[in-house]
């Protein structure tokens, strides 16, 4: 075992016994005396115990509103002198308490419960003062409350854990903010209103989650930017150096006057803290919620005097535009008129004027489409409108000046927008199709690709699940197994006719020889030595498995003596044809004596053990 | 007006004649006249019987187009396609029609190859690549097994190739068959809310518009569960949509 390893394991082993004796108390402090009613108060609650305590903030009696939450945890272990360990674990909660009321407050007490201990902070108060006065007042140094629980600290009662009291507090939780600005607290019903909501921290945001903005009610909400990164400005706020995270900025439209309420928005961040620990280092990653305070946003009514036709969601600045898409055409022939609204203010919602009925033009249901394209902070695009017209009898069609009221809330008056007078020249009547059918009129889809012939119509099916298919997967299978099947029969019969040779061969060598006896009493005796041969040189060939006509007589023997004859029958065979040879060329021979030799030879070869194609003998 | 087109199209035409041929081709002429109605109602009936072909769904939507019935005649543009889906003329009025969809699909994922291939061939393709390549590769097999030694060396690797194209074939075939399990359909109602389940008291989570087009997973009573091209999924009302 190493030294170190040693050292590790007598760690090990006096652990249990330093959990033993370890403390729990209970601190609670306030980080003012005195706080303005629009401004925040921190409260630290800190308990040291063994195991992770739960806090119960009081309802009754509890005069602020907890706009933020956060906690941490620290460890620390202290060599004592008597050459023991103590281990001690700190829980801190940090409360932002925004007060509802002005006076002396009191913050009840608060219960803790840790495993099976229970406690509670003595109660604490706070002096409320009207909003705007400076309250830069510390909390006086009897506003800790002293330990709960009746357990000492001990030496350094008063700091912290770690020994140093301004580790865990720096006040960094305090400046740590979630706010949202908006460029303007006062507007017309349907004027913009942008809003910018920032993380404000003191500490750097290592990442940000969990955010709920509020429901906007009576706003209509567009997106103005949502960055894709945390991305910090720097920002001086009462003399303290800042950073700023932009979290989303928002285009609002109010739908209704009166005093509105943009509610609280809220969000997990976690935070780096820098540590004054010179064995530490490295900081510390915290988890903190913030609230942001609502904003109230008061929405004046429209001022009076609107044209007749005016609308009430038109409010902006914009231009209005009308063009055709075509200065004459035919009769029948569509046209389109589109009128385009393009500047800043809730495009989306614009009501462009819609085309009048006029004799001689049949308009159809228009369609509108937006092009959104916001100019910095204000939401700005363009709104188009396209009625399909169809000049329904010849000559000018003048389409009128269309009129659009908007109210522009920069100047606070009411705008008149007009188009131009447009005219197009409608041609006569539009050719008739071959055939003499009416004319069609192309009033909808023109760019439309014509019908054509239905060619072969067919009855559906569905290919896959009648008996294609299977016929498909069947058919070639079986052809391949018959094809197989019919290559296999010839094999095997053509093996069957090499056999049945073999078998036969001494039959057909003795038909063969009952011919040539026929062939005796002949005046020729060519056919009778040759059928005699052939009889022969036949049955060797049957039994080779081979033609054997073409043989030398050594030739013949070694396949013979090969395929398993004995040298007598050889002796016998090679007599035969010799006298056949004789009988043939010679004379010397009486037929009848060769035919008896012949006869000898085929009984001897066929008492051979043969070993040849088919195996028969 | 769904329920008006339907009691529309349920009308009776008058005494058709038989030749299916001679319908489509009465009907054309009614459309060439202006007679967007008549001509729909008669290549329906046609659709209706089973008859199909390319032109007689291009011809419907063009009427239905027409007509405004935009949904449906993307469906009909769709069963054109189906048929032939390297039509240039279908394509470009589905084209047309569907760019006024007021659906704009967020996160539309760009389908993987196999779908794609699935998408550009017709059920009588897959079934003849797939006859082909089969019926080839026991061709080869059997030649292989009689040729010479030289032979076998490239009737290997091509009754390899064969089987390899039989089971792409095979694999197209089970694409159709499992598209006829989960069919395409598309939203014919102006707007039809979308549920979270088929209850109807539920809130509409979104709502999808006329000419969107959805794959119905399964259907219970009047509500269907659709899933839009997106992953997006839902309980619309049956009669909102039309199945291809």
């Amino acid at each position: 075992m190493t030294g170190r390893a040693r050292l590790l394991a007598a760690a090990l082993l006096a652990l249990p016994a330093l959990a033993v004796g370890a403390g729990v108390s209970i601190r609670a402090s306030l980080d003012r005396e005195e706080v303005a009613l629009d401004e925040l108060v921190t409260l630290e609650v800190r308990v040291e115990s063994a195991e992770a305590p739960t806090l119960s903030l009081p309802t009754q009696g509890f005069d602020f509103d907890v706009v933020s939450r956060s906690s941490s945890r620290s460890t620390s272990i202290n060599m004592g002198g008597g050459g023991g360990m103590k281990v001690q674990q700190t829980f801190a909660f940090q409360f932002g308490l925004r007060p509802r009321r002005l006076g002396d407050l009191a913050i009840p007490a608060i219960e803790v419960a840790a495993g099976e201990a229970r406690g509670e902070t003595p109660p604490l108060s706070v002096k409320v003062v009207a909003a705007g006065s400076a309250t830069s007042r510390p909390a006086r140094p009897g506003q800790t409350a002293p330990p709960a629980f009746g357990f000492p600290l001990g030496p350094g009662a008063g700091a912290t854990p770690n020994g140093n009291s301004s580790r865990a507090w720096h006040g960094w939780e305090r400046d740590l903010q979630l706010t949202v600005e908006v460029d303007k607290t006062e507007v017309f019903l349907g004027e913009q209103v942008t809003a910018s909501v920032w993380v404000l921290s003191p500490v750097g945001v290592a990442e940000t989650g969990n955010f709920k903005p509020p429901a906007y009610d009576g706003f209509w909400t567009e997106q103005l930017e949502v960055p894709r990164e945390l991305s910090q400005q720097l920002r001086k706020r009462d003399g303290l150096q800042l950073r700023a995270y932009l979290l989303q900025r928002i285009a609002l439209f109010p739908t209704r006057s009166g005093p509105l309420e943009l509610g609280s928005h809220a969000i997990d961040l976690l935070v780096r803290v820098s540590s004054d620990d010179p064995f530490y280092p490295f900081g510390d990653v915290q988890r903190v919620s913030r609230r942001s305070q609502p904003v109230s946003i008061t929405v004046k009514p429209l001022p009076a005097g609107a044209p007749a036709r005016f609308d009430a969601v038109n409010v902006g600045s914009a231009t209005l535009a009308a063009s055709l898409s075509s200065k004459r055409a035919a009769l029948g022939e569509p046209l389109t008129l589109r009128l385009v609204a393009e500047g800043e203010g809730n495009v989306k919602a614009w009501s462009l004027p819609v085309f009048p009925s006029l004799p001689g033009v049949r308009a159809f249901t228009p369609t509108s489409s937006d092009q959104l394209k916001p100019r910095g902070l204000r939401f700005a695009g363009s709104r188009t409108v396209e009625t399909v017209l169809v000049p329904e009898a010849p000559g000018p069609l003048m389409i009128p000046a269309l009129t659009w009221t908007l109210f522009d809330p920069k100047t606070g008056a009411y705008r008149e927008l007009k188009t131009g007078e447009l005219r197009v020249e409608v041609a006569g009547a539009p050719p008739r199709p071959a055939g003499g059918a009416a004319p069609v009129l192309n009033t909808l889809f023109p760019g439309l690709r014509p019908i054509r012939p239905a060619g072969p119509l067919t009855r559906d099916g569905e290919p896959g699940a009648g008996w294609p298919l299977w016929a498909l997967l069947i058919v070639p299978v079986a052809l391949f197994l018959l094809l197989v099947s019919v290559d296999r029969f010839k094999e095997r019969h053509l093996a069957d006719g090499g056999a049945r040779r073999v078998r036969v061969a001494g039959k057909v060598a003795r038909r063969r020889l009952a011919t040539a006896s026929r062939l005796l009493g002949g005046p020729d005796a060519a056919p009778f030595f040759a059928e005699v041969e052939r009889a022969l040189i036949g049955y060797c060939g049957d039994k080779l498995g081979r033609p054997a006509a073409g043989l030398t007589r050594d030739e013949l023997a070694l396949a013979l003596t090969e395929a398993g004859a004995h040298p007598p029958a050889l002796r016998a065979l090679a007599a035969a044809l010799d006298a056949c040879d004789a009988g043939r060329f010679g004379g010397q021979l009486a037929r009848q004596e060769l035919l008896e030799v012949a006869g000898r030879a085929m009984a001897t070869l066929e008492e051979a053990h043969w070993q040849l194609r088919g195996g028969g003998a | 007006m769904t329920g008006l087109l339907l009691l529309w199209l349920a009308a009776a035409a008058p005494a058709p004649p038989a030749d299916p041929g001679q319908r489509a081709e009465q009907a054309g002429t009614l459309y060439l006249a202006g007679d967007y109605d008549g001509a729909a109602r008669g290549w329906r009936s046609l659709v209706d019987e089973g008859w199909e072909s390319v032109g007689l769904h291009l011809d419907l939507g063009n009427a239905l187009l027409r007509l405004g019935f935009r949904g449906r005649a993307i469906a009909s543009y769709q069963r054109a396609l189906a048929l032939d889906p390297g039509d240039a003329d279908v394509q470009a009025n589905l084209e047309q029609a569907r760019a006024q969809n007021v659906d704009r699909l967020v996160g539309e994922a760009q389908p993987p190859l196999h779908e794609r291939a699935l998408a550009r061939t017709t059920e009588r393709a897959a079934l003849a690549l797939f006859g082909l390549a089969w019926s080839a590769f026991w061709l080869l097999l059997w030649l292989r097994r009689r040729s010479s030694r030289g032979a076998r060396r490239w009737l290997g690797p091509a009754a390899l190739l064969a089987a390899l194209l039989a089971v792409a074939g095979g694999a197209l075939l089970a694409g159709k068959a499992a598209d006829r399990r989960t069919p395409t359909a598309v939203v014919i109602a102006p707007a039809s809310p979308v549920r979270e389940g088929p209850s109807r008291t539920l809130k509409p989570a979104f709502e999808l518009h006329e000419g969107t087009t959805v794959r119905v997973l399964e259907a219970q009573g009047d509500v269907a569960r659709v899933r839009l091209l997106n992953g997006l999924e839902g309980w619309v009302a049956s009669a909102d949509l039309e199945v291809i």
